[in-house]
């Protein structure tokens, strides 16, 4: 009933409700859900190629984790990719530097104004489709990934060669 | 109370309705509404509180806040509980619950599910079932209401709402002797009136004053809102230890730990104190502090396995609780009954609490934990049978006196 949870289990309820949401009635291309029913602070996403048509991404389908912390939805989760990806916004390690999963607060490129971050009312579904739409916008002023931010700007058939080679990574194919 | 999460809704509208009437930062029913003066977003008052405490804006437009310009919204109360109250029958009539999507499989069980829906759609409101119930019987009003009763027992959806008709029978019985006339309830004090006088009604009603937000508990109506005074923030960091322990003590708290936990500790009873204040009918302080040392408990053991327990008990959430209802309705009327007298008897002796601890199935050396998932469990099977009595006092609240 009301208020009778402590902050980890408004976390659950929320992430369960979002859960729910997102099982019932799923945005296309994506796909979202804890990765055991015993810990519902730890997701895997999936992001299908239909949502990169037109984009060198096209074709790819990328997983990655997403970790809440104990306070969500007061602070935002963290969300790094599995399958390896080339990209201005994702550091090497596949941790994705997105201004939505930023907290107020700390802000380590001091260049995002508030609007865009975390905010308890967005979603990992709001969080999924930014991240969408940044794959297929890098932001090259926040740059993650130098290498692929340079590359971005000067030879942008060569990024393109770079992401083609992730898609078909992601796919096993090579 | 997510008891009406688990499906979706066939049509848009319903769906956005839906969404309306949902906080924007837990996703579910609007609890103690409360809303900005400056932006006029609303959210559940514990909701709020606890995300401007941690970041002093609106989380919906970033519009910088005050705390003390919350005000309550208790419409959107009433509005996301009478629409909670009202979903069972909309899912029926838009052929939407989880029972009839099971049993929809060709197009010819999809038909048989529509024809109910053009007979009923003439009714303006969920009540037709009752308004409109056999339009000649004559006029002995008890005994049609009796029928009607009896009639609505045996439609599946009505354990809920049974006892809120009831107590409206005769007013609406009187009201609908001209059966030819189309009826509706006012929202505000939940009355059923033609629809010819239903609109100068709602007027009056709303002059009136601020709405008595329970559905039509005639008891409660006559008891006056009580309004606990508001916590007023805290400068921790010019406080002393002992002044932070005086504090604590002063609304009956645990005073030990390091000055961390004790700032954290009267942050979150504030908080928790506050959010109460919020409620259409608020709980009385001690109440809110047994709530909240029973939180904290539960929090200390969150960590362990407390935390694995927890998803086994809100797991039953999200399945459908209409049909979770109506399949275990047997062991749920036997459960609401034990905990009826077990409170009887803790009131009268409060010694007994210790065997009825121990009675829990599953008691093993984690006992306090236990208790806490059981009355969990207990807590959202009275919520869902006594739903429309929001004054009901829940017994299982009390075997936490400690």
């Amino acid at each position: 009933m009301y208020g009778r949870s402590g902050n980890s289990s408004t976390a659950l309820k929320r992430l369960m409700t979002e859960y729910r949401e997102l099982t019932v009635n799923p945005p296309e291309g994506i796909c979202a859900g804890p990765i055991s029913e015993d810990n519902f602070f730890e997701w895997e996403a999936l992001i299908a190629y239909h949502c990169f048509l037109d984009t060198p991404f096209e074709g790819g389908v990328f997983s990655a984790i997403l970790k809440f912390p104990r306070d969500y939805p007061l602070s935002p989760p963290t969300m790094t990719f599995t399958s390896s990806i080339f990209h201005p916004n994702v550091y090497p390690n596949g941790e994705v530097c997105i201004s939505i999963l930023h907290a107020p607060g700390d802000d380590p490129h001091m260049y995002e104004s508030a609007s865009e971050r975390w905010s308890p009312v967005q979603s990992v579904e709001k969080i999924l489709l930014s991240v969408i739409s940044m794959l297929a916008e890098p932001n090259d002023e926040s740059g993650a990934n130098i290498d692929a931010c340079k590359i971005w700007r000067t030879d942008r058939e060569q990024f393109n060669e770079r992401v083609r080679e992730c898609v078909k990574q992601s796919l096993a194919i090579e | 109370m997510a008891s009406e999460d688990g499906v979706q809704w066939r049509d848009s509208n319903l769906t956005e309705l839906d969404q309306r009437l949902r906080c924007p930062i837990c996703k579910e029913f609007f609890k103690a509404a409360v809303m900005f003066t400056e932006c006029a977003h609303s959210f559940c008052s514990l909701c709020i509180r606890r995300s401007i405490s941690a970041e002093g804006v609106c989380p919906v437009c970033r519009h910088a806040v005050l705390e003390s310009n919350l005000v309550r919204n208790s419409i959107l109360d009433d509005l996301a509980a009478s629409f909670s109250r009202a979903a069972p029958h909309l899912r029926e009539l838009t052929g939407n619950s989880a029972l009839l999507d099971s049993s929809i499989d060709g197009p010819h069980s999809a038909v048989s599910q529509i024809t109910p829906i053009a007979r009923r759609t003439r009714s303006t409101t969920y009540d037709s079932d009752f308004c409109y119930d056999q339009p000649s019987t004559g006029r002995s009003g008890s005994r049609r209401s009796l029928a009607r009763i009896k009639h609505l027992d045996d439609h599946p959806f009505a354990r809920r709402s049974l006892p809120r008709r009831s107590a409206t029978s005769t007013t609406s019985s009187r009201s609908s002797t001209k059966q030819t006339e189309e009826t509706g309830e006012c929202p505000v004090c939940n009355q059923t009136y033609s629809m010819s006088r239903l609109a100068a009604h709602v007027n009056r009603c709303l002059e009136a004053g601020p709405p008595p937000s329970s559905p039509a508990s005639s008891k409660s109506q006559v008891v006056p809102r009580y309004v606990p005074p508001k916590l007023s923030k805290c400068v921790y960091s010019v406080m002393k230890d002992k002044q932070l322990r005086a504090l604590l003590e002063q609304h009956g708290l645990p005073t030990h730990g390091d000055r961390a936990t004790l700032i954290r500790r009267h942050k979150e009873f504030a908080l928790l104190y506050n959010a109460n204040a919020d409620l259409p009918y608020p709980k009385r302080p001690a109440e809110v502090v047994r709530q909240f040392l029973r939180e904290e408990r539960q929090h200390m053991a969150g960590s362990g396995n407390g935390s694995t327990a927890r998803v086994q008990t809100t797991k039953l959430e999200a399945e459908d609780i209409q049909s979770h209802e109506i399949r275990y309705a047997e062991q749920f009327t036997e459960l609401i009954e034990q905990a009826r007298s077990t409170y009887a008897k803790c009131k009268t002796t409060p010694t007994t609490m210790t065997t009825t601890t121990t009675q829990q199935p599953e008691g093993n050396d984690n006992n306090s934990n236990d208790n806490d998932n059981a009355d969990e469990a207990m807590d959202d099977v009275m919520w869902s049978a006594v739903f429309s009595d929001p004054a009901y006092d829940y017994p299982s609240q009390d075997p936490n006196i400690a």
